[in-house]
């Protein structure tokens, strides 16, 4: 599947709130903190759609258009690290709010931070490469967009 | 016509980038080319300025100019602004790389012999237009080819003549005068800008028009050279033989027949009318063929509801996709002549080079067996190896689609593998009971809106057997018509009978492999996408066997710069331009399958344009071959324009002579052995007799291309008659919205995109393909249950 932007942010979002969300849950649980899983979550989905449109000016750089795998594994990286230093370097002075970011807030300690966001990136990353191509077998020809022609 | 007086005529050709096929046009200096449809040479692509180039005579020289262009004009790599350029000279711009030559005048003496006239009355308005040979006369009398009625035109006033292919104008003493661009004439030559004044008349003349014969024959490439007129040259072409045809002639036979001339036997021939009354003359007399007249002209006569024409892999993906959508088995006919859906795929592939065993050149989600694309063939071939305890390879293949094509690379199936996948699903669907052996000769819309077809079950002339079948909805996916042919290598099998040392990379070739490995040679190829590479990648096999091989690759120029396209580049290395697949990726799904859906036509042409070019894949073993052989020099690359290739007297080796001066390092001449073309295989309309002739009957619109116009459903919407509608996909439809039409991925997309269409029109056999029917098919699928 070679995403458009579209598709990016479709998948972001659905994604993100439904398989997301259900990770979010249990780790939320888990942690017994749902407030900052959800809002790690919250950030990520939304600092991702900015990432999205930087992603893909970047493959329209490259000659097929296209974004392997290895791509997407990079980016998570990339994403899930800059994710984490925005909570906790805001968070550590005091910004925006003396407690950080809202919702977040200090948000969680780094390995239970890379033990949540690495569990939420595999889910989606394989809920697309699985079961999206089974249920909706247009998808992949939209650049992985759920809606469109 | 001479033009010696005043310019020169020149011929220049460039291959379209979006399919390969060649134009030309010859035409005298000056002439301008860019891409505004104002210019005499008109070309499509975002690096093309509106006005690009001019070439213009000066002082017994031919300059190149650059009108400041945004990308500018290259020779050989080189960005010019104006440049001396000669016979047999290249030049690029964008994608489109064209070849000067100075044209003989003579050569083209015998089409100069028809000529068009227009002529006008006072206030400027035409009053006629004629084609005619000479000699044309004009006056008063009606006798004349051209009457003037008018008091100042005498009864016969003045005759046009030709003279060594030269035009004249002849006054015959009459009243008035016969005026040339102002000035009285007894005697004048003609030139295309020439204005003839007759009484209060203008005449003007143009030139004539390219002969509206059968495009697929030879002939055409001569009379191709048609003055003035651009033309999309028809390459010669050869017949794909198919199993049919293995069966019925011997190999030698087979190999004769291949060799003849294009045109006198076509390849799914339609019969000689005089001989058979097969179609039914019924056919070409009325819009909409009665179902209840089909009935009583006692052809054996077949219904159904769904019926693809092919039989190959278009077909199979098509009617795959029915099944699973809900058709029944019964409800679908597939006509074809081979019983396996990649029969004739096989053995292409095969015979260029890509045997069972080898990897075909396509992703590992592409599986015409599984519309899903999931399992993927990577994921399957890795379950194998798994299972037989080969874990370096699993993790191999993983790697490969998880890096590829940046880090590993890029996956593509096994051949074998693939074929044996359809089967499996063939068996599933039960393909074997939907096919029918047969050659389809004509298609016709019936009066109860369906579509009857008529095909005929043998290829001999005896015991032929004609059958109608009828259905409501029709696909068309009959692949290419025929392999493409270099036109001075078909000139010498024509000449020689000399099929041997000639061949093509889709012909039946392995005879030249045995005997350089038994002799050694030299080897000419020619060509440069994925088959020439994987002819190459078998010379180097050979080598291993008898070093006494060399090759000589033989190219038309060179590419220094790869394609290029917003800000990106496409990879080349050793003037070969490198792609994983056929296309850019991104035109199966990504933003490019976007955008040339959204894309008018001109803004498609230009797409295509920029996208297409002549690839090869990116395979680590082929472009080691060529380093080693560039290094130790039995690989050696060459350009040129080919004059002709003919017998060498003095070593009876075959010579490729070289065309004016761009025969570099010397060579005016390339001696070799054998020379195999490994140029690719054509899928212009005009070469499909059956295509030709439904387009020809209905008028269809063909798209920038030149071949079948489809919409983004792949739908002929032209075709629709009543609840029949008519879809068609593969090599036939490249230049509609979509343009990797040629793969299983694109085949899989096409028939995705008409059972979409069909159910959204109603369809009554047919179910939405929504997640629960696709989830529960896809357990079907796993379980290897019928649909």
């Amino acid at each position: 599947m070679t995403p458009t932007l579209k598709g990016r942010w479709q998948n972001r979002l659905i994604l993100g709130l439904t398989v997301g969300a259900l990770v979010a849950l249990i780790f939320g649980v888990r942690y017994g903190d749902l407030a900052a899983v959800f809002g790690v979550l919250g950030y990520w989905l939304l600092l991702g759609l900015l990432w999205d449109v930087f992603y893909q000016r970047l493959q329209r750089r490259r000659w097929d258009g296209d974004w392997p795998a290895i791509f997407q594994l990079a980016t998570g990286a990339l994403e899930g690290a800059v994710l984490f230093w925005l909570i906790s370097f805001l968070a550590a002075r005091g910004l925006p709010t003396a407690d950080g970011l809202p919702i977040v807030g200090t948000g969680l300690p780094l390995p239970r931070f890379v033990l949540f966001y690495v569990t939420l990136w595999l889910v989606t990353f394989l809920t697309m490469q699985g079961p999206l191509r089974i249920l909706f077998p247009r998808w992949r020809f939209r650049g992985g967009e759920w809606w469109g022609r | 016509m001479s033009f010696a007086f005043d310019t020169i005529i020149v011929k220049l050709n460039w291959a379209d980038p979006g399919t390969g096929e060649t134009n030309e046009i010859i035409t005298p200096l000056p002439l301008t080319i860019g891409r505004d449809s104002d210019n005499k040479v008109t070309i499509n692509s975002s690096l093309v300025s509106r006005k690009h180039a001019s070439i213009q005579f000066e002082e017994g020289k031919i300059f190149l100019t650059d009108l400041k262009s945004t990308n500018g004009t290259q020779i050989s790599g080189r960005r010019i602004t104006r440049e001396s350029i000669w016979d047999g000279d290249d030049f690029e711009i964008g994608p489109f790389v064209f070849t000067l030559m100075v044209a003989d005048p003579d050569e083209y003496a015998p089409d100069t012999s028809q000529i068009i006239l227009h002529w006008y009355g006072e206030n400027g308005a035409q009053l006629g237009e004629i084609t005619s040979g000479p000699p044309i006369t004009i006056g008063r009398a009606h006798s004349n080819t051209i009457a003037l009625v008018s008091g100042k035109v005498s009864r016969e006033h003045a005759r046009l003549i030709q003279e060594n292919g030269q035009w004249y104008i002849v006054d015959n003493d009459s009243t008035n005068g016969t005026f040339v661009n102002g000035e009285k004439v007894t005697r004048a030559a003609l030139s295309l800008q020439a204005v003839i004044a007759i009484g209060e008349f203008t005449l003007r003349l143009a030139a004539p028009l390219p002969a509206q014969d059968d495009a697929s024959s030879a002939t055409m490439i001569a009379s191709a050279t048609m003055i003035f007129q651009k033309t999309q040259l028809m390459s010669p072409v050869i017949p794909i033989p198919d199993a049919d045809a293995t069966q019925l002639f011997s190999l030698e036979k087979t190999d004769t027949n291949l060799g003849r001339p294009p045109g006198a036997a076509t390849p799914e021939g339609i019969p000689a009318p005089q001989r058979t009354q097969f179609p039914p003359p019924l056919f070409d007399q009325v819009e909409l063929v009665s179902v209840n007249t089909l009935r009583e002209l006692g052809f054996p006569l077949t219904e159904s509801v769904y019926c693809s024409v092919g039989g190959g892999m278009g077909s199979f993906a098509w009617v795959d996709h029915l099944r699973i959508y809900g058709a029944k088995a019964e409800d679908i006919r597939v006509i074809g002549v081979e019983p396996k859906p990649y029969g004739r795929f096989r053995r292409l592939a095969e015979q260029s080079q890509v045997p069972d065993w080898e990897r075909l050149r396509s992703p590992s989600d592409a599986c015409p067996d599984n519309l899903w694309g999931l399992p993927s063939y990577a994921t399957r071939e890795m379950g194998r190896s798994l299972k037989k305890g080969q874990l370096k390879q699993v993790f191999r293949i993983g790697w490969q689609i998880f890096a590829e094509p940046d880090f590993a690379q890029t996956y593509s199936p096994v051949a074998g593998e693939v074929f044996a996948a359809v089967d499996r699903e063939a068996e599933r669907i039960g393909y074997e009971a939907m096919w029918t052996f047969g050659r389809v000769r004509s298609i016709r819309k019936t009066d109860d809106g369906r579509f009857v077809v008529a095909y005929s079950q043998t290829g001999g002339e005896e015991g032929r057997v004609h059958c109608l079948h009828i259905a409501r909805v029709l696909h068309l996916a009959v692949g290419y018509p025929a392999i493409r042919f270099l036109p001075d290598l078909q000139a010498y099998r024509e000449q020689t009978s000399d099929f041997l040392r000639v061949v093509n990379a889709f012909e039946a070739h392995d005879h030249v492999y045995e005997k350089l490995i038994a002799n050694g040679g030299t080897v000419l190829v020619r060509g440069r996408g994925d088959v020439a590479s994987r002819v190459i990648q078998r010379l180097d096999e050979a080598r291993k066997k008898n070093p006494q091989i060399r090759i000589l690759h033989l190219m038309r120029a060179p590419v220094f710069k790869g394609a290029r396209y917003g800000r990106a580049k496409r990879k080349v290395q050793n003037h070969w331009e490198y792609q994983p697949f056929e296309w850019p990726r991104a035109t199966w799904g990504g933003e490019y399958r976007a955008l040339l859906m959204a894309a008018d036509p001109g803004e498609r042409d230009r797409l295509l344009n920029d996208w297409g070019g002549t690839t090869t894949s990116h395979r680590p073993d082929w472009k080691a071959a060529v380093n080693r052989g560039l290094a130790e020099g039995w690989y050696e690359i060459q350009f040129g324009h080919v004059a002709r290739v003919e017998q060498d007297a003095a070593t009876g080796k075959l010579a490729t002579i070289i065309r004016g001066k761009t025969a570099i390092q010397g060579a005016s001449q390339l001696l070799a052995d054998y020379i195999i073309d490994a140029t690719g295989l054509e899928a212009t309309l005009d070469n499909n007799p059956l295509l030709k002739d439904m387009v020809a009957h209905y008028k269809l619109p063909r798209n920038v291309k030149n071949r079948l116009d489809v919409d983004e459903n792949f739908e002929v919407g032209k075709m629709q008659n009543g609840e029949g509608r008519l879809f068609a996909t593969g090599s036939i439809t490249l230049g509609s919205p979509f343009a990797p039409v040629d793969s299983f991925l694109g085949l899989q997309y096409a028939a995705q995109r008409s059972a979409d269409r069909l159910v959204e029109a109603g369809e009554p056999g047919l179910r939405k393909m929504g997640m629960l029917h696709s989830f529960g098919q896809w357990l079907r699928w796993l379980r290897g249950v019928r649909p």
